[in-house]
């Protein structure tokens, strides 16, 4: 069976990798994770609490790469022209991650209001949000409550995210780790 | 791309072309290196810079990569500001250790044009309203410095107490652009006015907070009476200090400390000891005015409310000011710990963010920080936790419309 490619950008690709089960929610979910070279440039760190001090992990999206887990593509020179249009709009990665869905007709993870709305605009399908993916993941691997708890509480502490107020899936966040 | 420029189009040269070439200088290339980097020729590079030649799409990504700086950077649709870089490096000429240089400047230049194309996204206006420039060329310094400091505070109309959140008042009341950078160990601060930021004040990110509450005053100072010369404050120690440096120490001293208030403080302070002022008294004030403890006393003895060389005893006794502060528990509050930006600056980014009118990683470019770091910094400025109806900790969005 063909695995359902989806283009992440940088902000989704840091939530799930604060998973650490990246490569789980790939083959639970019969995924083909693929991220712009650009956008893989732009995630940082996570943010972890080791014996009281707070510590910068930094995000290594190669090693899910080596695994067939991620793929990252660069720009093919037809992408170009588009690319730098969008990039003044966004920033690099967004302008990448748009710019190849666009032009290769992939379907995008996001969850930034501006790229989603450049992606309404640009006639793109909506975008999955993280949420989506991760709720989807916990029903598919039927994990527990505790799980479901451990896999947001990481993406909240370690990436700092918060879910925007219009993500349908807020309420499933908010019963398992609340608004705190 | 409405009102953008982009490569290839018939309007190149302007802000690209400059921005290219400040790139370029930044990262200490010559044009040579450059061009053949780029695998074109050195005139033909050349007339990229000046706009006479349109710039490919696939050359503007080489040379973003080249110069390691974002696309997104190089196609904002307006100049870079040079002329506050340029303003920055002669202020930062004479001052010593200058190896980082380069770096700095850099740094503070990139800062402004965040701060500028901030304010042409948000289509605002810098804060503040500047008082006229005072004339002092006839007075003596120490005076003109306290009654400049004593005008200043009637006009702000902040009373004659402790100024608790100085950086708030001078930023957002006076309208003044506070960086807070690690500077060359010996550089306090430097003060720079260039439209369109105007007053552009920059401190010691590596000096403690009593100190670079100081130069902030020290800084406002310069302000006030000199809009067309940057100056460089730098650690001395020397006896002889130019007129014009008497005269910002002696309104930071009075602006922070006003004769007034401290006098009373300090009285009332006297009278609840009932008994000789002790170490741990000067060690109370100075935190209650959140300068150093050598500030106060200096300031202490100038008043002739302690005696003439009383700091230079303490001194002399290995008094630590910062460990009696810690037995005391007065640990320093510091103010500008949490922000080296300005706040006015980090309220636009955020709130340019809340709207939607700018992506999370635009946001952590204007922030200097990566994403995460970005996140972090948000909710800290626009979270506040409150209480629901059912008494269940709930967190308001401080960024999101009400009307």
């Amino acid at each position: 069976m063909q695995r359902r490619q989806i283009l992440l950008d940088a902000c989704v690709a840091i939530n799930l990798a604060a998973t650490d089960s990246l490569d789980g929610i790939a083959n639970s979910l019969h995924l083909a994770i693929l991220i712009a070279q650009q956008a893989a440039a732009e995630t940082g760190h996570l943010r972890d609490v080791i014996n009281g001090e707070l510590v910068l992990t930094p995000i290594d999206l190669s090693q899910f790469a080596l695994g067939d887990d991620l793929q990252v593509l660069e720009l093919a020179p037809s992408e170009f022209a588009l690319y730098l249009e969008l990039a003044a709009i966004v920033d690099d990665g967004e302008a990448a991650t748009i710019a190849m869905a666009i032009e290769r007709s992939l379907e995008i993870a996001t969850d930034d209001r501006k790229a989603r709305r450049l992606c309404e605009e640009r006639h793109l399908a909506e975008p999955v949000r993280t949420l989506a993916l991760l709720h989807s993941y916990a029903e598919t691997a039927q994990l527990s409550d505790d799980q479901v708890r451990e896999l947001l509480t990481k993406v909240r502490d370690r990436a700092s995210f918060q879910p925007p107020r219009a993500d349908p899936d807020l309420k499933w966040w908010n019963d398992h780790v609340g608004s705190a | 791309m409405a009102g953008q420029e982009r490569p290839g189009s018939d309007s190149d040269g302007g802000p690209l072309g400059a921005r290219l070439r400040t790139a370029r200088e930044a990262r200490g290339l010559t044009q040579a290196q450059a061009a053949a980097e780029l695998q074109v020729s050195r005139p033909l590079l050349i007339a990229m810079e000046k706009g006479s030649r349109q710039v490919q799409p696939e050359e503007l990504i080489k040379l973003a990569r080249l110069y390691d700086r974002p696309v997104s950077d190089l196609l904002r649709p307006t100049e870079p500001p040079v002329a506050i870089g340029a303003r920055f490096r002669a202020a930062l000429a004479s001052a010593p250790e200058t190896d980082n240089l380069p770096d700095l400047i850099a740094r503070l230049e990139e800062l402004a044009d965040n701060y500028l194309d901030l304010l042409r996204r948000a289509g605002a206006e810098p804060p503040g309203q500047y008082p006229p420039v005072r004339r002092i060329d006839h007075l003596d310094s120490a005076q003109a410095g306290e009654d400049l400091a004593s005008e200043e505070r009637n006009r702000l109309s902040i009373g004659d107490g402790p100024i608790q959140r100085l950086r708030e008042v001078l930023e957002i009341d006076v309208g003044l652009r506070i960086f807070i950078e690690p500077l060359p160990s010996r550089v306090a601060g430097l003060f720079v006015y260039v439209e369109p930021l105007g007053g552009c004040i920059a401190l010691n990110a590596n000096h403690p907070s009593e100190r670079r509450r100081w130069t902030l005053a020290h800084e406002y100072a310069h302000f006030l009476v000199s809009r067309d010369r940057a100056e460089v404050t730098l650690v001395t120690h020397r006896r002889q200090v130019p007129e014009s440096e008497r005269f910002a120490d002696s309104f930071a001293a009075n602006f922070l400390m006003p004769r007034s208030g401290l006098s009373r403080r300090f009285n009332e302070l006297k009278r609840s000891k009932a008994g000789p002022i002790t170490a741990a008294a000067l060690v109370q004030l100075a935190h209650a005015y959140r300068v150093s403890v050598q500030a106060l006393t200096l300031r202490l003895e100038d008043l002739r409310l302690v005696r003439a060389g009383t700091w230079d005893r303490l001194r002399d006794h290995n008094f630590q000011p910062r460990a009696a502060a810690r037995m005391l528990g007065l640990e320093a509050d510091d103010e500008y710990a949490a922000e080296s930006l300005p706040f006015h600056y980090c309220i636009l980014a955020t709130q340019l963010y809340a709207d939607g009118e700018i992506t999370e990683g635009q946001l952590a470019r204007y922030l200097g920080t990566d994403i995460v770091g970005a996140r972090r910094v948000y909710q800290r400025l626009t979270e506040t936790r409150d209480v629901s109806d059912d008494g269940a900790s709930q967190i308001v969005d401080l960024a999101e419309a009400v009307g």
